[in-house]
């Protein structure tokens, strides 16, 4: 594109799948819990998200994208993806208040967050082996 | 109370530790016995093949020519080819060799029939002559 950067892919999947399972963990207030420090959620948001960021843009570099009006296309790109990103978070968020509201919640609550923790968990391993064997890039 | 806060309990410190360990090793279980069978044709701990998911797994597509003569495989399994050993057994030396004769001509002689079909048909025995 239009810098010459460029990371393996399925290290940066890896990676997002090992911040999948730090999320799960942190929901569980694992940090808390056993090292008595609350990392600063800004901070983990703002670190994960440029990975995450990176992760779409690997992706992109593998699609061979028309060099004719690149910018305008990519710019249009992450408009899209955030409109995107409201339109699904607001009827997400729609349904954890209802769920919040529930008696069920705080065990729903638990096994879900260990559930993430293990998706989490797969997908990074997943790529690990992806990287070490090799495969199509998905 | 942030909105990042979680309004539930903390989990106890024993139970916290037991699920995570648990997820990892879960998902170290899934990884090994399920995605490295189906998807890299790696079984280390037989369970792709105990499970039947091995059989996921593919080898990579091969782009081959359209007008290229005698190429019919696209995929490369290491499987060999079947190979088969066929026995025909053939009876005795000659044996319905009088129909070479046909008609309804019969021999009483098996020796003359022989000599019949062997030798050339104009040397054949006829059937009514007596053999003194």
């Amino acid at each position: 594109m239009f810098f010459k950067l460029h990371v393996d892919p399925h290290l940066v999947d890896a990676v997002i799948g090992l911040s999948v399972a730090y999320k799960a963990f942190d929901n569980l207030s694992g940090f808390k819990t056993l090292a008595g420090i609350q990392p600063d959620p800004k901070v983990a948001v703002f670190g994960f998200g440029l990975i995450h960021g990176f992760g779409l843009a690997t992706k992109l570099q593998a699609l061979n994208l028309n060099p004719d009006g690149l910018l305008a296309n990519l710019v249009s790109f992450n408009v899209g993806v955030e409109i995107g990103q409201v339109l699904a978070l607001t009827l997400i968020l729609a349904v954890m208040t209802l769920w919040r509201r529930t008696a069920a919640f705080e065990p729903t609550a638990r096994g879900a967050n260990v559930l993430l923790m293990l998706a989490g968990f797969v997908l990074a391993g997943q790529q690990v082996a992806r990287y070490i064997f090799g495969g199509a890039v998905s | 109370m942030s909105p990042n806060e979680q309004p539930t309990r903390p989990m106890a410190k024993g139970s916290l530790i037991a699920a995570t360990l648990g997820a990892a090793v879960v998902a170290a279980l899934i990884v090994l016995g399920a995605i490295l069978p189906a998807e890299f044709h790696k079984d280390p701990l037989g369970l792709g093949k105990l499970s039947g998911l091995s059989r996921l797994w593919a080898p990579a597509d091969q782009k081959v020519d359209a007008n290229a003569v005698g190429v019919a495989r696209t995929r490369e399994y290491d499987i060999p080819f079947r190979s088969d050993v066929v026995e025909i057994p053939l009876g005795g030396f000659l044996d319905g060799a009088h129909h070479d004769l046909g008609g309804n001509k019969r021999f009483r002689d098996h020796g003359a029939a022989r000599n019949a079909a062997c030798g050339p048909r104009v040397g054949a025995v006829p059937a009514d002559v007596d053999h003194r």
